[in-house]
């Protein structure tokens, strides 16, 4: 037996079992998918393999790899593993990286701890292992430190590290959550090609993921393992019930996006907008450029982008959070003034934000009641005492929160129930327009589709115009009527959700869409179509902002910035910013860009 | 580097003119003047001393002569101890105090941050709970009891040691320097256990831990570096004080020290005598909080790109 056997593994915390006598192989070459929502056990499982769980954790059970017990044989035993046999790569590579040491003496002390440190100069076979993963400039890389590296980079490291000892067994955490999407599909692209002999446990909440690329998948519920199969027959016929709702939730079963209720009104219009910090050495980064979009009420516009693209700095400056250094918001017809303290008090009313982090977002010394209760004391003060009641329950009940929760604080709450009342916050004042800014990023399938739901239902009750900030294309398909595509602070595409997702114009906008993995084995997404990753926002390119990483990009692109064209002539609400737009290679098919270009 | 630095100390200068205001004008707030005696002078002598001492001349401009002599290196005549400038009481007392708190913090760090590595590498077990409860009670128990029982134990009862600064040789620092040393032990033992906790339980070392480095080396790689920013955000003011003496500690060892002057120059409304103390600490805290943060960019390449 040369791989990896978990057999009745058990995790306990003090009473509480948070992993049930799991059992499952991974055998030697195989690639297997362990998914499961947050706090199902897989990422203490993987812990587990390789002796890394908290000293309070109670492990029972077996690991045995190769033959050979791991549980239970003590630090100096598991040493022989970590890394030389077995190796594992986290979530964040932000973290996972130690910011104090540089990455080349990090791969350095890796080596030695194998005293594998005498084959050879240490810096030549350093470099060698990060050309190996794909890292630019290996070599000046050697001396950086991790911040000094982008999300994509910091992960190909931590894989050089991890691969220096040529492990029989991989394990990955997450490896690919905390990047953009076009990252991500780089990077488990490579993870593929460098796999060989290698066996992968890959784990994930992702069922995109696991459909592109593990033969096997285990699916954890609460602990306990509740299928095992090949990926294929999963996805075709899964044998659990709670299997069946995960790649529902995978595939965004949510009801259709209704129509936007007629006469049209415009609820929010932008024009030129520039949102531009100054940072030290008189460097000035410009956040967003010659940005415009209108929104009318009743309708929901997606904001697309990756990091950095300036997606929540266009949501600050809309709510008043930081003022624009340019252009013109108009609110409902009349101009916004920039910044919170400008805006008359009902101004700021008819304007709610829902943010990101749920639990960070709700004051952890205030009761649910109370987080409700606030905003209507400030603008409502004359509100009788009955009245406030009433309408602190009737908002608690129409996003689905129980009464008994209200007297929670935030710390009680789960995340989706969180998310629940940060939106509750924001629709007891009636706002006209709400901000969502990645408001459903940390939350599970389920409770995401749960959660966009609820705000479909509130913006039909109430003809609430919704601007929608988000990185996650196939949470934007369920819910936007309108999608506008960032990059590096530009608009390179706007149109019809519909017509952007099925006929997308800007190379970016496709190479995009091409890079979200899609819960189907047979057709599982998730191409590296774009190689890189975005530059600075501090040095943008000259005219077109996307022409570093574009297939097509000419020499004109860097002497004009393309203006925003009609995709089709008798459609003049799909445009793209792109100066081939009408080329026809330009719309040639996605996947085979022209390699000379490339 | 060198121009944060220069760029650092410039940025001083206003601080310390502020602090020298601040000082010139609490003091003479105060209730009381140096000259004021149980038994009224006679006015006219009064008089003469006001004049030797420029205490006739409008506010404004006593502080600018001041300031003057100040940037000339000369911090003026001590108003109590005649014929004693403030330079040269300060030169006297400081270099005893220096090489007290010197040692003392030297001793502090060592056995501070040992007992500090040690609990937090075996969290929760009886060394943990032992060395932390030595740390509360070096912290709880305040100096002027642990001083005189220092004195009983050592000195009295085992006659190891002197009692007192009179005794020559080495052995006279050993009791003065432990008293010194206490409570910093236990401030650094607590410091640096709850830093070192904190990075043992960071994703990094998790990283190396799946790397297959053993636990001396995660220490020494990953580990000591990160856990010693706390420590020396402490270290800045904590080495000021024990720097500049205790009057406690020289009070009950009879250490012809700098600290004991903090308390009689204010009491004596020594004018000069207080600036200048105000002054030399003030300088000392705005120094070593430099040097920490020179420290902070050797050890946090983060701190250095900024």
């Amino acid at each position: 037996m040369s791989g990896l056997e978990v057999e009745d593994l058990c995790i306990h915390y003090g009473d509480t079992t948070v992993v049930d006598r799991v059992s499952f192989a991974v055998d030697a070459g195989q690639s297997v998918g362990l998914v499961g929502e947050s706090g199902s056990g897989k990422s203490q499982t993987a812990l587990a393999i390789l002796g890394l769980l908290p000293d309070n954790a109670r492990v029972s059970g077996a690991v045995r790899f190769a033959g050979e017990e791991l549980l239970g044989g003590g630090e100096a035993h598991l040493r022989r593993f970590r890394s030389r046999r077995i190796a594992m790569v986290f979530q964040d590579p932000a973290l996972a990286l130690n910011p104090y040491l540089s990455v080349g003496r990090q791969l350095a002390e890796v080596l030695k701890a194998h005293r594998l440190s005498n084959g050879g100069p240490l810096r030549r076979r350093i470099v060698a292992a990060l050309e190996r993963v794909g890292l630019p400039d290996a070599e000046r890389q050697f001396d950086r430190y991790p911040h000094e590296l982008s999300g994509g980079m910091r992960q190909r490291v931590m894989l050089a590290a991890a691969l220096l000892d040529e492990p029989e067994l991989l394990i990955a955490d997450e490896p690919t959550t905390a990047l953009d999407v076009t990252v991500q599909a780089q990077i488990l692209d490579l993870l593929d090609s460098l796999r060989d002999e290698m066996a992968l446990l890959l784990i994930t909440h992702d069922l995109g993921v696991v459909a592109g690329h593990c033969e096997r998948m285990l699916v954890l519920d609460q602990g306990r393992l509740i299928e095992a199969d090949d990926t294929l027959s999963v996805f075709r016929a899964p044998s659990h019930a709670r299997t069946r709702e995960l790649l529902d939730a995978s595939r965004g079963s949510v009801g259709a996006v209704a129509d936007v209720p007629e006469p049209r009104r415009i609820a929010l219009n932008v024009n030129s907008l520039e949102v531009s910090y100054s940072l030290s050495r008189g460097q000035t980064l410009f956040a967003v450029r010659e940005f415009g979009l209108s929104l009318d009420a009743g309708e929901t516009l997606a904001i697309v982008g990756e990091s950095g693209s300036g997606k929540s700095s266009l949501a600050r400056a809309v709510a008043g959070l930081v003022n624009p250094t340019n252009g013109k918001i108009d609110f409902r017809g009349e101009p916004l003034p920039a910044g919170t303290s400008a805006r008359p008090l009902n101004r700021k009313r008819a304007i709610q934000l829902v943010f990101q982090d749920p639990a960070g977002s709700l004051s952890p010394t205030l009761k649910v009641h109370d987080i409700l209760e606030e905003p209507l004391a400030i603008h409502e003060p004359r509100l009788e005492a009955d009245a406030r009641r009433r309408r602190i329950f009737d908002v608690a009940a129409d996003v689905g929160l129980d009464d008994a929760l209200l007297d929670r604080y935030p710390h009680e709450l789960s995340g989706g129930q969180a998310q629940r009342v940060a939106i509750a916050r924001a629709l007891v004042l009636e706002p006209d327009l709400l901000i969502c800014d990645e408001a459903v990023a940390a939350l599970d399938g389920r409770v995401q589709n749960a959660v966009l739901e609820l705000l479909k239902s509130a913006q039909a009750r109430t003809g609430l115009a919704m601007l929608f900030i988000s990185h996650d294309l196939s949470v934007v398909e369920r819910l936007a009527h309108r999608v506008l595509v960032m990059y590096l602070g530009r608009v390179v595409e706007s149109g019809p959700a519909s017509q952007v997702f099925s006929a997308p114009a800007h190379p970016y906008t496709r190479a995009l869409l091409a890079a979200v993995p899609r819960p189907d084995p047979l057709n599982p997404g998730g191409k590296a179509v774009l190689s890189g990753e975005a530059p600075s926002a501090l040095t943008p390119p000259s005219g077109c902002v996307f022409r570093s990483r574009c297939a097509y990009a000419e020499a004109r692109c860097g002497e004009q910035v393309p203006p925003a064209e009609s995709v089709a002539a008798d459609n003049n609400r799909h445009v793209a910013a792109c100066l081939r737009l009408h080329d026809p290679e330009l719309n040639g098919p996605v996947s085979a860009p022209p390699a000379e270009r490339r | 580097m060198l121009r944060f630095a220069l760029g650092r100390l410039l940025a001083a200068i206003p601080t310390l003119l502020f602090v020298v205001l601040l000082a010139f004008t609490l003091v003479r707030i105060a209730p009381g003047g140096p000259f004021d005696a149980e038994r009224g002078l006679p006015p006219e002598v009064e008089a003469n001393i006001a004049e030797a001492y420029h205490l006739d001349e409008p506010l404004p401009k006593q502080f600018f002569r001041y300031l003057g002599g100040v940037l000339r290196g000369d911090f003026g005549p001590s108003f109590r101890y005649r014929n004693y400038s403030v330079t040269e009481i300060i030169a006297d007392s400081f270099p005893t105090s220096l090489l007290l708190g010197g040692l003392a913090m030297l001793l502090a760090l060592v056995i501070g941050l040992g007992a500090g590595v040690l609990a937090a590498l075996r969290p929760n077990t009886f060394t943990d709970r032992a060395v932390m409860a030595v740390a509360m009670t070096g912290i709880s128990i305040p100096i002027f009891v642990v001083a005189p029982l220092l004195v009983l134990l050592f000195a009295v009862s085992l006659g190891w040691l002197p009692a007192g600064w009179t005794a020559q040789g080495g052995g006279r620092l050993v009791l003065p320097v432990l008293a010194l040393a206490l409570p910093q032990v236990a401030y650094l033992a607590r410091i640096s256990r709850a830093s070192l906790l904190d990075v043992l339980g960071s994703d990094y070392v998790r990283t190396a831990r799946a790397q297959g480095l053993t636990t001396a080396a995660i220490l020494r790689v990953h580990a000591l570096k990160p856990a010693l920013i706390p420590v020396l955000s402490y270290l800045g003011p904590a080495v000021a004080a024990v720097l500049t003496g205790s009057v406690v500690v020289e009070q009950v060892f009879g250490i012809p020290g700098l600290g004991r002057h903090f308390v009689t120059g204010a009491l004596n409304r020594d004018y000069t005598l207080v600036m200048g103390l105000v002054i030399l600490y003030a300088a000392l805290i705005i120094l070593l909080n430099l040097l920490v943060d020179i420290l902070y960019g050797v050890l946090d390449p983060r701190v250095r790109t900024q």
